[in-house]
């Protein structure tokens, strides 16, 4: 679409600013200077592509650049950003700001900082990569910082979390790997002509400099009755004239024409396996890693409990939804046929989710590691509306993540509150807090609320949508029937801590002396919880960001599952 | 006097020409030679400079004559062809670092042996390039012996040194059976053949194949031990840890290039009978079994490992394995240029670890990863180039190894899926992939101790003063193995450059 | 002006109040008026809507839309003739209950924040009302558990009442049943949420399974699948024949559907078994049980089923039937045996509900509708204004709920014990009173369907089983209400020192609570002052809706239906008159004489028996307490948080057991770095000749 590098920005300004604290002296006022002005750079950019985003109100990308670098393995940088990224990478931005303004490192600033925008160089890389190539790339990028993050400035038992959380998410790449190697390799040399959905190439179409239609830089055809391909016009798409359109697909890592292509991996198999299934399998393995779904979750409470509240919060609040993105960005649009064929499958492991960590969360003694788990059964909403495959189970899952995004970034940032004043996260530690420190009850109130699922909260929305979704499902309806108890069991695991912390007499005098939230703490609220509350009143404005993109994603599926 | 000169140029063989850096690098280490010997314990370090500037010469030479088009120059023994090329300009920089990063080693500084290493090094290098140079059977062990010879040198040349000569000791033993079954199987090919042209065995292949594979196993172990593949790789970690870490360093990669290098040039003329169906699959499946072995030994026995060298040792025999699959694939353009490509990012990434850990020693006192604890905060550059090199040989990208690994292990699962060599390429790629991850987690160790870990003595006074560009070496592999992995070019120069 | 926007007044104005409230609170002292003030615009604007709107009126904005599926649900306000009265009683009755909290709270610790959540849970409860659809109405739902929730907790820094002084010295002379080591405000208030949650996982289900089943309806045509019109005319015109769920399509998939809407129901108006939050409720200000446990939220499980009439099929609304008729038997009989002045009120809350149920299950045909909306209507008055007098009681006992401690307060409070008299008239049944109209018309209609039944030759016991039950029901409630009367106003003084300082409320607050009274007079409702006299001016209100799969109803024929009244008269009046002279008898006549009846009623066989079971609440509570929150909820966690990252065997264990796995392997091939090179030769050899035997195998 464009070749001016704007979009490079989101990776180049973290970037940039990491090498200027590395390079910056070790004093704490000067680095939280530059990477908290970094981060309100990147939010006001975020801003301003959300704004975007939601007036274009369109499932097609609104800026795309593309550079080739390597012609003979088809390796271009290329990046794009369409409702659902701007949605995220705002988020991103958001949860950078406050991590950046809300972290606190007692030694070593200069590496803190710089560490925290290389994480995020990674973070905005993946929300924009649509080369599978750099799309792993900046996959990996995040694990060294997390790791040393986690490593260097976590709790006691640190080094074990942050070794588990780099090997955990290192095997899931592996599985990622693998299956771009194995679909790389499966394209012909001579590449392959698939059909293409008319829907799609008007929603997507750029016009070439003789007027004639490209679909991702690749050009469209029109293949009439005989089936004799000739080069289609845009006014042609345009008027609708034909429906029969296909693109010449070339050998590349570019994910947009490996979506092009999603006709094609239903063909194929490798040694006698279904191509489909198995790079399913394999992208979901390494996704799920991150979200995390069920059995693939043990990481996450070792790393979000040991991690420092900063790092915390941007685990739960972005690096968990970047294995959503992966689904809803590369597994769900690749392979259409064997995601409907397992709906009932992932749909279950959702539903699983949901319930085990649901409980796991009512069981906790320590408050942060009851958060940590309640984002697994969060997250679970998210597979499971995608399992559905259905426009409100994809919009339900983008904008559960976005809210989750919110919520457990508020709940580990009030979990941090507690902690700075008493050093211990133990549930049974407190008690009565509402009388000592009211403010922070009200925001620990909300957030809960929050995480309920409290109608006029964002967290009602997506457990909605996604819900609605997988009842609209056959293959999903029972799973989402009993995903539904997640509604029961947040309220009790969240409100049971509530009333164990803040009601009730105080329960140790000694913290009658705590001050209430700081200012600090509460800039770094603040702006969580009034976003909550607006996408909770009027999801309408983030939804005309992310429905389009959904419907766009549904209609696909179901055009690649007619075409069998 | 003018005349003779002259007239003793011309003289010189047409055929030689192709020779050139090797002549002129011999001819420097006999120069050397003299020079140590003449000067006192002062002026040992002007044999070091003489060394490294000549490495440089030799470099610059090679350049500049370039690959010789002719393989049958010097009667067909020495082929400078682009392989032979590619080693020269590896292990002549390979040698130019290690010289360099002599100069600031305190394990061999103000001692009477740095011109000696020196010397070593030189003559390693010079060892390295024949044997990956050399077509001819003979041509190819005299290689080998130069190579192990010089090597043994270099391990154990600290006669006070117990650990050193024991390391010497091990290598010395070990090397000489490699080499009695090498020369063996050698004979044996001579039997069969009556030639000891690789080209000529390659056609026996078509006549007799099992007849000739049998010895050919029995050569390729010379190629195994210096390659350090499983399970030939016993001598390494002792070696490495007992030497001193500079040599260890240059010991793991300028070799192992050189096995690789000759690997490569026999391969074309066997692959051929895997080709033609003729002992179905025995070579490559033979290649990815040995591969998968090595990554399973190396990167799980890493994983036990107290001492940083250690765990750098068995992760130079998972590496290996990983060199193995690409070798085990048909060699197309792509494979030969993948295969040189990691050998380049291997060297850049783990002779800048090894750099690392050698400046860490200097306050460390040893590379235990229990001593390197807290050296964060003792030498935090040196620390930042250790975690990138590591980083690097973990495979993360944008780093060196990262591309590597890509590079490699598409061309093992095209092999796999395309060429239709089945599941055992794939399996060789699957086990690649579990097999970083382990040794992932073993490189992590090093890094826990050397980045995380708090001081556990208060930081010992680093007395040491190193000489003069002594950290440019590390510098310069932490430099490598991030433009490397940045730039994607780079590999399309390898490709048009070795895909012969 | 238009009615719609009209209506936003009722919504709007507490809404502002609760949000200024809930940041100014504690700083601004004026609360209390600002939010009479609203409360008063809101009845004034409720009251025009009521004698101005005639027709259905209404508008809804699209809130959240799905492109693609033509789906957007949407949020709005929707006026018509069961939305406006109910508007109208939530009102009014919010705004006197606001007047009589000024007196009751006053000095109170968290005084301001009562009147912020007040207001916040007017705002949600008038949503509900509004509700256009099945949306709204669970959103409001749920913002009305969260009002809830902060008026139960208001009082939020009181201890256990076990380690609560002030309760111990107060409790009741034998209170049992209650769990003491759980029952504190803050953790009613969570029971409450929690129970009211299980309830709305069944609403959610239903409201998915609607939408489901309308957006994939060959006739919708866009829009919300969920809104009243929408939703009926799609069940009407058979959609759920077209789906299919668990091998239930048509009726079985509609049936499945309402109940799980109903299970919500259920939840909020505390029917067995969801009634265990209620009790607890009571923790909470007694002027917010008056508006919330006993008028206006508790009913919005019957004001939602009656919403839904239209697509309850007879199968559900007979299920519906037999839920009410035991909850009301079951409260009734537990209400018997309370000593605490509120719990009594409490019971019989639920008990009514029962019978609201049960009216609504009876069928429109029978009637029923009208008769469970009504006593709806006729409950939230008197059971408001019971509460307020409640509420004057233990004021002027200085917080004493012990009706052991009371009696004889008529000559110190006459006001108070005049209204509260025509309470327990009215809830009772008494001619004149409005509950004898309402009440009966439930009994009536429950009779009807029985006759219906026998009509229809089917299912005559499943009808006459509730019937049965509502009539027990009736003698109870005129046994506890009479109990609790006499107890509290009636013969001596038991508390000399508590009687002497009892005294009426201030004067607004008694006109409030007069003002009830009044309104719990029969001809207020029927409007003649005949008792027995058929039809009401309410009609209009009380016919059961068209459309949806009830398509137009016919009532049963006029003399039936008078049959049917009286006939439930001569039966009810009676059973009316038994229980209140029992309670006559035993707890003023008998102990006048000299009797400890009440001490014996407990001690002595087998009365006894039946007095532990009843006062143990049936074990319903410790049954549900040990089963869901000790057992699923307590241990179940745990168990799973141990399966999952636990000392013994878990997931996490078996993760790092594969971790494990590698690293044996380390130590295994380590074993061979023996440090003997003649080993390492060794080895490498023996793997040399492994190989070359291989392959003289192998290769063939």
């Amino acid at each position: 679409m464009t070749d001016d590098a704007i979009l490079s920005f989101f990776i180049f300004i973290p970037l940039a600013g990491a090498i200027l604290s590395w390079v910056a002296p070790d004093r704490a006022r000067i680095q939280k200077a530059i990477s908290t002005s970094s981060a309100t750079i990147l939010l006001v950019a975020a801003t301003i592509f959300l704004a975007w985003a939601i007036s274009a109100h369109r499932a097609g990308f609104l800026l795309r650049e593309r550079i080739p670098l390597d012609s003979e393995w088809g390796i271009s940088w290329h990046l794009g950003i369409d409702g659902l990224s701007a949605a995220l990478i705002f988020l991103s931005a958001l949860v950078q700001w406050v991590a950046s303004v809300a972290s606190a490192p007692q030694t070593r600033m200069r590496a803190y900082h710089s560490l925290l925008q290389l994480l995020f160089v990674g973070v905005y890389g993946s929300f924009l990569a649509l080369d599978m190539v750099f799309f792993y790339v900046f996959w990996e990028i995040m694990l060294v910082p997390m790791f040393l993050l986690i490593a260097i400035w976590g709790g006691d038992d640190r080094k074990r979390a942050a070794a588990k959380f780099f090997l955990y998410t290192m095997g899931g790449s592996m599985a990622l790997l693998f299956a771009i190697f194995l679909l790389r390799v499966e394209i012909p040399s001579q590449g392959v002509v698939v059909p293409v959905r008319s829907a799609e190439v008007v929603e997507q179409m750029e016009i070439g400099p003789r007027g004639e239609a490209l679909l991702y830089d690749l050009p469209v055809l029109m293949i009439d009755s005989l089936g004799r391909p000739t080069r289609a016009l845009a006014s042609d798409v345009a008027t609708g004239r034909s429906n029969h359109l296909a693109v010449p697909v070339g050998r590349s890592f570019d994910l947009l024409q490996w979506k092009l292509l999603a006709p094609f991996w239903t063909r194929r198999s490798v040694l006698g396996v279904a191509l489909a299934p198995l790079c399913l399998g394999l992208f979901f393995v390494a996704f799920a890693v991150k979200i995390p779904s069920f059995p693939f979750h043990a990481w996450l409470p070792h790393a979000h409990v040991q991690a420092p509240t900063a790092i915390s919060v941007v685990l739960a609040g972005i690096l968990l939804k970047l294995g959503v993105y992966g689904l809803l960005r590369v597994a769900w649009p690749l392979f259409p046929t064997a995601v409907l064929a397992n709906a009932g499958f992932f749909a279950w492991i959702g539903a699983i989710s949901i319930v085990w960590g649901g409980f796991a969360a009512l069981g906790q003694k320590d408050l942060k590691r009851m958060v940590a788990y309640s984002s697994i059964s969060h997250m679970g909403f998210c597979v499971l509306g995608l399992a559905s495959a259905t426009v409100m189970g994809i919009s339900g899952a983008a904008f559960q993540s976005v809210s989750h995004g919110l919520s457990a970034s508020l709940l580990f940032l009030l979990v941090g509150v507690l902690y700075d004043r008493v050093h211990h996260r133990r549930v049974d530690g407190f008690g009565g807090l509402a009388q000592i420190m009211p403010r922070f009850s009200a925001y620990f109130l909300f957030a809960a609320m929050v995480g309920v699922g409290l109608p006029g909260l964002s967290g009602f929305v997506g457990e909605l949508s996604s819900l609605l979704g997988a009842w609209a499902n056959a293959a999903t309806r029972v799973a989402g029937w009993v995903s539904a108890t997640g509604v029961i069991l947040s309220a009790a695991y969240l409100l049971w801590a509530v009333q164990r912390i803040l009601y009730g007499p105080v329960r140790h005098p000694e913290q009658r002396v705590f001050p209430d939230l700081t200012l600090t703490e509460t800039v770094t609220l603040a702006p969580l919880a009034g976003l909550s509350l607006l996408l909770g009143v009027w999801p309408g404005v983030l939804q005309a960001a992310l429905g389009p993109v959904s419907a766009s994603l549904a209609s696909h599926i179901a055009w690649v599952q007619g075409l069998r | 006097m003018n005349h003779l000169l002259i007239s003793t140029f011309q003289a010189i063989p047409h055929s030689l020409r192709g020779l050139f850096p090797e002549i002129l690098l011999a001819t420097a280490i006999l120069l050397g030679c003299v020079l140590e010997w003449g000067t006192d314990a002062a002026g040992k370090r002007l044999v070091v400079w003489f060394c490294a500037i000549s490495a440089l010469a030799t470099l610059i030479l090679s350049l500049v004559t370039g690959a010789a088009s002719d393989p049958r120059l010097t009667g067909g023994t020495f082929t400078p062809d682009s392989i032979t090329q590619f080693v020269r300009i590896f292990s002549l920089s390979g040698a130019i670092l290690a010289l360099l990063a002599l100069n600031g080693s305190k394990a061999v500084d103000g001692r009477e042996e740095q011109g000696e290493t020196a010397l070593l090094i030189l003559s390693v290098a010079l060892g390295a390039i024949l044997f990956a140079s050399a077509r001819h059977l003979l041509a190819l062990y005299l290689g080998l012996e130069f190579l192990s010879l010089s090597g043994y040198g270099l391990a154990g040349f600290r006669a006070r040194d117990p650990g050193a000569s024991e390391a010497g000791l091990k290598y010395v033993l070990y090397g000489g059976v490699a080499s009695a079954v090498a020369l063996f199987g050698i004979s044996h090919l001579w039997g069969i053949t009556g030639s000891f042209d690789v080209g000529e065995i390659g056609m026996a292949l078509y006549s007799q194949p099992r007849a000739v594979l049998v010895p050919l196993l029995l050569v390729s172990v010379a190629f195994a031990f210096k390659a350090g593949l499983a399970p030939f790789h016993f001598w390494s970690p002792d070696v490495y840890q007992g030497c001193p870490t500079v040599n260890a360093g240059f010991l793991s990669t300028v070799p192992k290039a050189a096995a690789f290098a000759a690997f490569l040039r026999t391969m074309p003329y066997l692959l051929p009978a895997h080709a033609l169906g003729i002992a179905p699959g025995a070579i490559g499946g033979f290649l990815v079994i040995a591969g998968m072995l090595s990554i399973a030994m190396g990167s799980a026995t890493a994983l036990v490992q107290k001492d940083a060298k250690r765990i750098l040792a068995f992760s130079s025999t998972a590496n290996a394995g990983i060199l193995v699959l690409a070798l085990s694939t048909w060699l197309t353009r792509d494979a030969v240029a993948a295969l040189a490509f990691y050998l380049v990012a291997y060297l850049v990434s783990n002779l800048g670890a090894f750099l690392a850990l050698d400046q860490l020693e200097r306050s460390a006192g040893s590379t235990a990863l229990a001593s390197l604890a807290g050296s964060w905060k003792r030498q935090p550059t040196a620390v930042v180039g250790l975690s990138i090199c590591v980083f690097s040989l973990a495979g993360i990208p944008p780093l060196a190894g990262f591309v590597g690994k890509w590079a490699v292990l598409m061309e093992v699962v095209r092999a796999g899926v395309e060429n239709g060599e089945g599941p055992l390429p794939l399996a060789g790629a699957a086990v690649a992939l579990v097999g970083s991850v382990v040794l992932a987690a073993a490189y992590l160790r090093i890094l826990r101790s050397a980045v995380v870990d708090a001081p556990t003595t208060d930081p010992g006074k680093d007395d040491f003063r190193p000489a003069f560009l002594s950290g440019i070496p590390l510098l310069l592999c932490a430099i490598g193995s991030l433009a490397l992995g940045l730039c994607w070019p780079l590999f399309s120069v390898f490709r048009s450059r070795l895909g012969g | 002006m238009d009615p719609a926007l009209l209506s936003l007044f009722c919504l709007g104005a507490p809404l502002v109040v609760a949000i200024f409230g809930a940041f100014a609170w504690r700083r601004v002292p004026g609360i209390d008026h600002l939010s009479i003030a609203a409360q008063v615009v809101g009845t004034l604007s409720a009251l025009v809507l009521a004698v101005s709107a005639h027709s259905a009126a209404g508008f809804s904005l699209p809130w959240l839309s799905f492109p693609g599926t033509g789906i957007a649900l949407s949020l709005g306000v929707r006026l018509d003739r069961l939305s406006i009265p109910m508007l109208l009683v939530v009102q009014g009755l919010s705004l006197g209950v606001l007047v009589f909290s000024r007196w009751y709270l006053k000095g109170d610790r968290f005084y301001g924040r009562f009147f912020a959540s007040f207001s916040f849970f007017v705002f949600a409860m008038t949503g509900v009302v509004l509700a256009p659809g099945l949306l709204q109405a669970f959103v409001c739902w749920e913002l009305v558990g969260l009002g809830s929730y902060l008026l139960i907790g208001y009082w939020h820094d009181k201890p256990v009442v076990s380690r609560d002084p002030q309760y111990q010295a107060d409790k009741p002379f034998f209170a049992t049943g209650v769990i003491e080591s759980k029952l504190s405000p803050s953790n009613a208030q969570f029971k409450a949420f929690v129970v009211n949650r299980v309830g709305d996982f069944g609403f959610l289900s239903g409201l998915a399974l609607f939408a489901w089943v309308v957006s994939s309806w060959s006739g919708f045509r866009g829009g919300d699948p969920l809104s009243w019109d929408i939703l009926f005319s799609a069940a009407g015109a058979g959609a759920f024949y077209q789906a299919s769920f668990l091998g239930l399509s048509g009726p079985g998939l509609l049936t499945l559907a309402g109940l799980l809407v109903f299970l919500g129901a259920m939840g909020k108006s505390a029917q067995f078994p969801f009634h265990i939050w209620l009790p607890d409720a009571m923790q909470g200000p007694t002027t917010a049980s008056a508006i919330i446990h006993a008028a206006t939220m508790v009913a919005a499980g019957v004001f939602l089923t009656a919403r839904i009439y239209p697509v309850l099929t007879p199968d559900a609304l007979t299920t519906i039937e037999w839920v009410g008729a035991f909850t009301a038997f079951f409260a009734a009989t537990i209400a018997c045996v309370q000593w605490d002045y509120k719990a009594v009120l409490a019971y019989s809350t639920v008990s009514q509900l029962g019978y609201m149920m049960l009216g609504l299950g009876a069928g429109a045909e029978a009637g029923g509708y009208g008769a469970g909306v009504g006593h709806l209507f006729t409950h939230a008055i008197f059971k408001c204004m019971l509460f307020l007098g409640a509420a004057a009681v233990i004021h002027a006992l200085h917080g004493v709920q012990d009706l052991g401690r009371m009696g004889g307060l008529a000559r110190k409070m006459p006001l108070t014990a005049i209204a509260t008299g025509i309470g327990t008239l009215a809830i009772l049944g008494v001619p004149g009173f409005s509950a004898f109209w309402s009440k009966d018309t439930i009994l009536a209609a429950a009779h009807a369907k029985v006759y219906i039944a026998q009509v229809a030759g089917t299912g005559e016991w499943a009808a006459r089983g509730p019937w049965l039950l509502g009539m027990v029901t009736a003698a109870l409630t005129a046994f506890y209400m009479g109990r609790q009367w006499l107890c509290a106003f009636a013969g001596k003084p038991r508390d000399m020192h508590l009687w002497e300082h009892a005294h009426d409320p201030d004067k607004a607050s008694v006109v409030v609570i007069l003002a009830l009274a009044f309104l719990s007079l029969q001809a207020v409702w029927t409007g003649s002052l005949n008792p027995f006299g058929s039809g009401s001016w309410l009609d209009g209100v009380l016919r059961a809706p068209g459309g949806g799969i009830l398509g137009t109803v016919q009532a049963l024929p006029e003399t039936v239906e008078h049959y049917l009244h009286v006939g439930t008269m001569l039966w009810a009046l009676p059973l009316l008159i038994v229980g209140f002279a029992a309670a006559v008898l035993l707890y003023v006549a008998l102990p006048n004489m000299g009797y400890r009846t009440a001490d014996w009623l407990r001690r002595d066989p087998p009365t006894n028996l039946v007095w532990q079971f009843l006062a143990n609440l049936w074990f319903v509570d410790r049954a549900c307490d040990l089963l869901f929150a000790e057992g699923l909820g307590r241990r179940g966690g745990e168990a799973v948080a141990r399966a999952d990252l636990g000392s013994g065997p878990s997931l996490d264990g078996a993760v790092d057991g594969t971790a494990g796995i590698s690293v044996g392997l380390g130590r295994l091939s380590n074993l061979l770095q023996s440090g003997r090179s003649q080993f390492y030769a060794g080895w490498s050899l023996l793997a040399l000749f492994g190989a070359l035997a291989i392959f003289f195998l192998g290769v063939r």
